[in-house]
């Protein structure tokens, strides 16, 4: 049977072997990775997981490409494969970050508090398989400007809470002086109702419409200050409240600053750390033999 | 003294009516010679009575035996001396016998530091502690309900120390008047003198605990290990272990978190407060409660409050939430202790 009109196919005994060769090379590649695990040796785990990642960071060598399908088979098992390799890491953490207290929140996922102090921050999530701390932008920040404030000698909060406490010192006066005020009305309203009913001069009216008018905007300016000062009570409690939060907060971040400092010499220092810190751990790593081995 | 005693009695002379007889009885009259023999008669039993108290007196201010003691005093806390017949004008008071009773108990116990004295106006006692507030004089204040019980009072700003009960056998601290009386104005003491006092407080608690086995509450008195003391806000006092936290820091006291929400303070190598829920576990309401640690369980929290004077600010600020319980007989109408 002539089937000329056919297109050619594929030729099955070529396919045979490039599908056997690719499977084979999968295979090689998990066993690797298995044999690795078997060995405990997190080092090799870490190349076989990331290959540019490693060779970037470690080798310094920048391959033009990089085969990532068969790093692909396990991203499914990214969990287990970060579960294994944070004991070692945590190990290695808690002793060049002792202010870090991490916690498992679920399978190979962790989140660490920045101290054992009181009301301590959740500070950011750890990712194992890329040795990197993802800080929570929101309070990193803060330590950032807490460190610029430093230079001023001043805290985070201090200029807050100085205005807070003014503001509460004035409340506090206009509360204070409630009863001045409500003489100094009866004194106007009185005057008041005493020019309402003094005969003038036709002559001397305009003058005595002035002050009476003076007297309304003065009694309307007092009436102002009461409503504040109503307020008043309410608002110094907020206020209070308010100042309590910030030096708390400053509390924290004096902590914050003081452990860094103690480990790190510096924030700079700190940062640099940080930005170094997979090429540090697989360093460690090698130098001592994968830890626990 | 005893002189006092040779002061001419002065006697009831009975009221006629009294031996009248109810006409609406029916009974015959008694002869007069009856009359006098009834008379004679309760006045030989008042006379006993007289005399019985004397030797009751004896043997509070003289006996070397505990248990003799403590029935002397529980005779005396209920005794009747004045009748219809006799009345001893020159008296020391239901208080002034408690005063004696503190001196003898803590003097059969080798710890009696308090000093017992006479006031020259109306011979009245008082317990006069050297160094504590000045011109402070200690008295029992009676309790009007019920004459075994009384209040350990400072005479001049009515506060109470303690509560005792010779009747049902409980001795209970007051928490808020001893911190009123010697923290918040501290100025007058020295704190040498308030240990010292805080001391002699907790010996009278011991030696009645020991000597007759009363149920005793020490409150921020108590140093043992087990001392447990509850606060007064039910729920995590927030503000107050914020405040703690901030305070401790400027006096380098870190607050720390512990791995169950509680609150700890080491306030120095070996004394270490915490705030925590001691219900956490049961599933019950919560019941929030202090404790102070040390190696040698000496430390009571009524000691952290004279040693540190942050700690003091702290507690004094905060009593809203973290004062420390103290039993009901101290609790007054409206002030929300319930």
């Amino acid at each position: 049977m002539d089937n000329s009109n056919q297109f050619v196919l594929a030729d099955h005994k070529q396919a045979t072997i490039d599908l056997t060769n690719e499977i084979k090379n999968k295979l090689d590649y998990l066993q690797s990775l298995g044999r690795a695990v078997q060995a405990q040796d997190d080092r090799l785990v870490y190349q076989l997981i990331d290959s540019e990642k490693y060779s970037t960071e470690i080798l310094k060598a920048r391959h033009s490409s990089y085969d990532k399908s068969n790093e692909r088979l396990v991203e499914d098992a990214y969990g287990l494969v970060s579960e294994y390799l944070s004991s070692n890491l945590i190990e290695f953490l808690r002793e060049r970050y002792p202010f870090f207290y991490f916690e498992e929140t679920e399978t190979g996922k962790f989140q660490f508090y920045f101290g054992n102090w009181w009301g301590r921050r959740l500070f950011g999530t750890l990712d194992v398989l890329n040795v990197k701390f993802n800080f929570d932008e929101n309070e990193y920040q803060k330590l950032v400007r807490s460190f610029e404030f430093e230079a001023e000698n001043k805290r985070l909060n201090t200029d807050t809470i100085e205005r807070l406490s003014q503001e509460n010192d004035e409340l506090q006066e206009l509360l204070d002086s409630q009863s001045n005020r409500e003489a100094e009305k009866e004194r106007m309203r009185k005057k008041l109702k005493q020019l309402n009913q003094e005969k003038v001069m036709p002559w001397d009216a305009g003058k005595q419409r002035e002050m009476k008018q003076r007297l309304t905007d003065e009694l309307s300016r007092i009436a102002e200050i009461d409503e504040k000062a109503a307020n008043g009570y309410q608002r110094i409690h907020e206020n209070e409240k308010r100042v309590l939060e910030l030096s708390k907060e400053d509390t924290l971040l004096g902590y914050e600053k003081q452990s860094i400092i103690a480990k790190f010499g510096s924030f700079e220092n700190f940062k640099e750390k940080n930005a170094a810190l997979y090429r540090d751990y697989i360093t460690d790593l090698i130098a001592t033999g994968n830890r626990r081995n | 003294m005893m002189s006092e005693y040779e002061n001419p009695t002065i006697t009831f002379y009975p009221h006629e009516s009294e031996f009248d007889v109810n006409p609406e009885e029916q009974k015959p009259a008694l002869s007069t010679n009856e009359r006098l023999m009834n008379y004679n008669g309760r006045l030989k039993e008042s006379l006993n009575n007289g005399i019985r108290f004397t030797e009751v007196f004896d043997t509070l201010i003289n006996t070397t035996d505990l248990n003799e003691l403590f029935q002397s005093i529980k005779t005396l806390a209920s005794y009747q001396l004045d009748d219809d017949y006799l009345v001893y004008p020159i008296q020391y008071s239901r208080a002034d016998f408690y005063l004696i009773f503190i001196n003898r108990l803590l003097s059969l116990n080798d710890k009696e530091t308090v000093i017992l004295m006479s006031s020259e106006k109306d011979r009245a006692l008082y317990h006069e502690f050297p160094g504590i507030n000045a011109c402070g004089r200690f008295k029992f204040k009676v309790d009007s309900a019920d004459e075994q019980r009384a209040f350990y009072i400072d005479e001049r700003t009515g506060l109470s120390l303690f509560y005792i009960d010779f009747s049902d056998k409980v001795l209970y601290f007051n928490s808020r008047d001893i911190v009123e009386l010697l923290i918040a104005n501290d100025a007058e003491n020295d704190k040498e003198d308030l240990i010292r006092f805080e001391k002699y407080l907790v010996s009278i608690g011991e030696c009645v605990e020991q000597a007759y086995g009363y149920e005793v509450d020490f409150n921020l008195l108590n140093a043992r290990r087990n001392a447990v003391y509850p606060i007064v806000s039910e729920t995590e006092p927030e503000v107050a272990l914020d405040r703690l936290f901030i305070m401790g820091s400027e006096a380098g006291c870190m607050l720390k978190s512990g791995m169950n929400g509680e609150a700890i303070m080491n306030l120095s190598d070996s004394v270490v407060l915490t705030l925590f829920d001691e219900n956490l576990a049961g599933g019950n309401s919560p019941k929030w409660v202090i404790t102070v640690k040390d190696d040698e369980d000496k430390i009571s929290f009524f000691d952290l409050l004279v040693r540190y004077d942050f700690f003091k600010d702290w507690y004094l600020e905060n009593l809203q939430s973290v004062e420390i319980r103290r039993a009901r007989c101290f609790w007054k109408e409206d002030d929300g202790e319930a």
